[in-house]
């Protein structure tokens, strides 16, 4: 198991690198070559991270807790290609039939994630009722006047098997509280930037924490994000495109076989003790793929569905803003640790193609 | 859940230069080009508004629960003890419902933003006629359960938003932007 220590003296203690010991598939991340990282090499890593890493970063979605478990949820492989059906006419706010071609590239942004089995398709127009068990994948919008008070702009339902795998996911729209456009979210609220948003919670993935104005947290001052941050931040194809971690995500979920990802595994301990809803991300300043995690209740991560690259390790707590708030499953029933420092901690971690690294222990202060 | 405020939206587009987030807070019952986009997103209501909205304020202890399908629509009900009517009349118990639930078979039907009423929790209930029944429901689904602690019987607590996103409200900060809140106050309105 491999120590590493975080925190303001980060730069100047004893790290270790991985990179000569990680070559093959599902090693244990053991190798111990003490070096000191100068603290000028640590600032430019710094200025690195503040100034060209986007933020994102992935988590899997939860259902329940079971013997103290996360039980994930996640399609079975054999789901896909996944249909959904629609509502006649989408919404109201967009004629003729861009809004349904807007749904259909949204299908389509998901598909085409490389890595993945993922396979979407747009099964059909009618009558649809998001809510009710019907083995029907529903995107209902509707304009129902009753929702002029219901309170909400978007409910989804998910049906499960006690094993977390999804049978059915639905999503009603409240078209009376939308401003839908196509015009890539310069006016109006863009339909498809908001579907493949949607879409992703559909799939498995929760909200995206990073993102947040929190100054403590170097890495969220970029303007680029994970499409599965909860708002919006880019117009355009920017937009609605999938990032590095977005990708990550839905490639760890449905990996294709063959793939050349990797993961890298841990935990992360303050004294000891395991921390719960640490942000992890590995950022590899070559390439700029920057993927994250949560860590669990057990303080135990899964950086999964790496490139292979070399990669920067850093730990983040959640700020009040766009982390605790935007997370369900297990994160929402528990309380998360928010309260150590932001620290990088300076390893360099070479992941080779399809390799696991684990025994990875981040401390945090 | 601390919801995501308008002062968040508002300092998320100032760093991108986006100018979006004054369009959350001027127009913030149509969900527009601020993009706030995750599974269930939900209206934030502030202290008044969760007061005028309910027509029954409670604090109560759940007893039990069942899942109730209806049309292939899937409700936990849970009945609750009341321990004390703050707004409206209630009898002893009250049946309280919320859309999802587990279903006989293992199976569970999961909606992002509907609380949980854990039996034997003291909660703060804000509550309105549901819809399709006699029973009540949360106003705002999570929004109107509040958890009380008897060590410090003059707090309440919000309930976690369990992976949905608040809109800003036009009227104020929503009650749960806060995590704890003065029983007093809250019951008072006036989202102090």
């Amino acid at each position: 198991m491999t120590r590493m220590r975080s925190g303001d003296d980060a730069v100047q203690t004893d790290i270790v690198r991985a990179s000569e010991r990680s070559a093959s598939p599902s090693c244990t991340h053991g190798s111990r070559i003490a070096w000191r990282l100068s603290v000028g090499t640590a600032a430019l890593v710094l200025v690195l991270l503040t100034t060209v890493a986007p933020a994102p970063a992935y988590v899997r979605g939860t259902i329940d807790f079971v013997d103290g478990a996360p039980v994930f949820s996640r399609w079975s492989t054999d789901a896909f290609p996944l249909g959904f059906q629609v509502t006649t006419g989408l919404t109201n706010d967009i004629g003729g039939t861009a809004d349904r071609d807007a749904l259909v590239a949204a299908l389509g942004t998901w598909t085409a994630a490389p890595d993945s089995t993922v396979s979407l398709f747009l099964a059909g127009e009618g009558d649809v009722e998001a809510g009710v068990l019907d083995g029907v994948n529903a995107l209902e919008f509707s304009n129902a006047a009753a929702l002029d008070n219901a309170g909400f702009s978007a409910l989804a339902f998910f049906l499960s098997d006690p094993d977390g795998t999804i049978t059915e996911a639905d999503l009603l729209i409240n078209d009376r509280r939308f401003g839908f456009a196509t015009d890539g979210g310069n006016v109006g609220l863009d339909l498809e930037t908001f579907m493949v948003r949607q879409l992703g919670s559909l799939l498995g993935l929760d909200s995206s924490p990073l993102g947040g104005p929190d100054p403590d947290d170097f890495s969220m001052l970029s303007g680029d994000t994970s499409v599965m941050f909860p708002v919006t931040r880019g117009i355009g194809d920017l937009a609605r495109a999938l990032r590095q971690d977005d990708i990550a995500g839905i490639a760890a979920l449905y990996p294709l076989a063959g793939s050349s990802r990797g993961a890298i595994r841990g935990r992360v301990a303050r004294q000891g003790s395991p921390v719960f809803g640490a942000h992890v991300v590995a950022f590899d300043p070559a390439s700029q793929v920057l993927v994250g995690a949560v860590s669990l209740p057990d303080g135990s991560f899964s950086l999964e569905g790496l490139p292979p690259g070399r990669y920067l390790i850093q730990t983040v707590p959640l700020n009040n803003q766009a982390g605790p708030a935007t997370l369900g499953g297990i994160f929402a029933l528990g309380t998360l640790n928010t309260s150590f420092r932001a620290a990088f901690h300076s390893d360099v971690i070479r992941l080779s193609a399809g390799a696991t690294i684990t025994g990875l222990t981040l401390e945090v202060l | 859940m601390v919801s995501l405020t308008a002062v968040a939206s508002l300092t998320l587009a100032s760093l991108l230069g986006l100018g979006i987030g004054a369009s959350v807070a001027s127009e913030a019952s149509r969900t527009s080009a601020a993009g706030l986009t995750t599974s269930s997103i939900l209206q934030g209501l502030t202290v008044d508004e969760l007061q005028s909205q309910a027509e029954l304020v409670v604090s109560a202890r759940a007893l039990r629960s069942r899942t109730i399908v209806t049309n292939g629509r899937v409700e936990t009900e849970t009945v609750v003890r009341v321990e004390r009517a703050f707004v409206g009349e209630a009898g002893r118990t009250l049946r309280v419902r919320v859309p999802g639930g587990r279903l006989q078979d293992g199976r569970v039907v999961r909606v992002p933003g509907a609380p949980q009423l854990t039996p034997g929790e003291p909660v703060l209930l804000f509550l309105s006629r549901s819809a399709s029944s006699a029973a009540w429901t949360p106003v705002g689904l999570f929004q109107g359960v509040w958890r009380l602690d008897p060590a410090h019987p003059e707090l309440a607590w919000a309930s976690s938003a369990s992976g949905a996103l608040l809109l800003p409200s036009s009227a104020g900060e929503a009650a749960v932007d806060r995590r704890r809140r003065s029983l007093a106050r809250l019951l008072a309105g006036g989202g102090r």
